[in-house]
């Protein structure tokens, strides 16, 4: 006679599973809405500085003048220059790429010099492109963390009759 | 005797009882998926959207956009509002003057309905916002005349729209 199989071995053993369908379903819904809603290339803006009225005849009536000065940037194809009213501070020559790192630097003296100035004039020529303004805005700006000259106008370059 | 399972027995043990998917691993990616896309999520929404071809400049701007009228200026075409108009940009280009006729006139008529609308809800001061979306190729000549004329037309809290650098 034939042994009967034996019980213990015929057994079913449990998977203890956990149930993740629900979860599963919960995240098929939430990564297409995050998908859409990400921003891979974050968007911000850089404000232009238009002085109004107000703010003009307050700067001529400024209590200190010797704090009251034109801070001007001139870009042509071939250099930038950094004006304080009429005196050239600094010139740098653009050959293979900009090098804004000595005009930021002169930048944050005169700013140690007049805590209080916030605007700068940039002035441009027509061929400039505009990847090159923002850099240079950017220049003028800030410097790491320190705010320089956030009040940024943009102007024609007055083309001098020689 | 012999004991022989039966047909029905035998077909029942060859099944198996209950078929499960491992669906553990898949999970696991999900979730990395789900914390990678929480992170770049922002909870003011997008204000601006930006055409696939059109190449901002990048900048170290720490602002964060602002709603305001759109103004898109791509290598050949100028787009206001959504709206595409009929301006040539390489005529503009060379052109002498520096206003943009037909973009004054659209901006003006987009002026006096913010206006309109402001003068209804006081909320909705017109606040001549503008943001300018503009490619990186753009000279100056040409960005000269388009934010002049939008000055002109009353748009002047003006901004210009860029990639923040990481």
């Amino acid at each position: 006679m034939a042994f009967r199989p034996s019980h213990r071995r015929s057994k079913p053993t449990y998977i203890l599973d956990l149930n993740m369908a629900p979860l599963l379903s919960l995240f098929v819904a939430l990564i297409p809405m995050l998908l859409l809603t990400a921003m891979f290339q974050k968007v911000g803006i850089v404000n232009l500085y238009l002085p109004t009225l107000e703010e003009a005849l307050l700067q001529n009536n400024a209590s200190d003048p010797s704090q009251e000065f034109t801070l001007a940037v001139t870009v042509t194809l071939n250099e930038i220059t950094l004006m304080k009213d009429q005196e050239v501070l600094i010139t740098e020559r653009i050959e293979s790429g900009l090098n804004l790192d000595r005009i930021t630097d002169k930048l944050v003296t005169l700013k140690d010099q007049f805590p209080e100035k916030r605007d700068a004039v940039l002035l441009l020529d027509g061929e400039i492109l505009y990847e090159t303004i923002i850099d240079i805005m950017d220049a003028v700006r800030v410097r790491g963390d320190r705010e320089l000259f956030p009040d940024i106008s943009l102007a024609d370059r007055i083309v001098e009759e020689s | 005797m012999a004991y022989a399972p039966t047909k029905r027995r035998a077909a029942r043990a060859r099944k198996p009882s209950l078929l499960v998917l491992n669906i553990t691993s898949m999970l696991d990616m999900f979730t990395i998926l789900i914390i990678f896309l929480l992170k770049s999520y922002s909870a003011e929404g997008i204000i601006l959207t930006i055409p696939a071809d059109l190449h901002l400049p990048h900048s170290t701007t720490q602002n964060a956009p602002e709603p305001g009228l759109v103004v898109e200026v791509s290598e050949n075409i100028l787009v206001v509002d959504g709206k595409i108009l009929d301006v040539d940009l390489k005529e503009v280009e060379k052109s002498e003057t520096l206003i943009i006729n037909n973009l004054y006139e659209h901006l003006l008529v987009k002026a006096r309905r913010y206006e309109e609308i402001a003068a209804l809800n006081p909320n909705a001061e017109f606040t001549g916002r503008l943001v300018l979306e503009g490619d990186r190729e753009i000279p100056f000549r040409l960005l000269k005349k388009i934010l002049y004329t939008c000055g002109q037309a009353g748009f002047i809290n003006q901004s210009l729209a860029v990639f923040q650098k990481e």
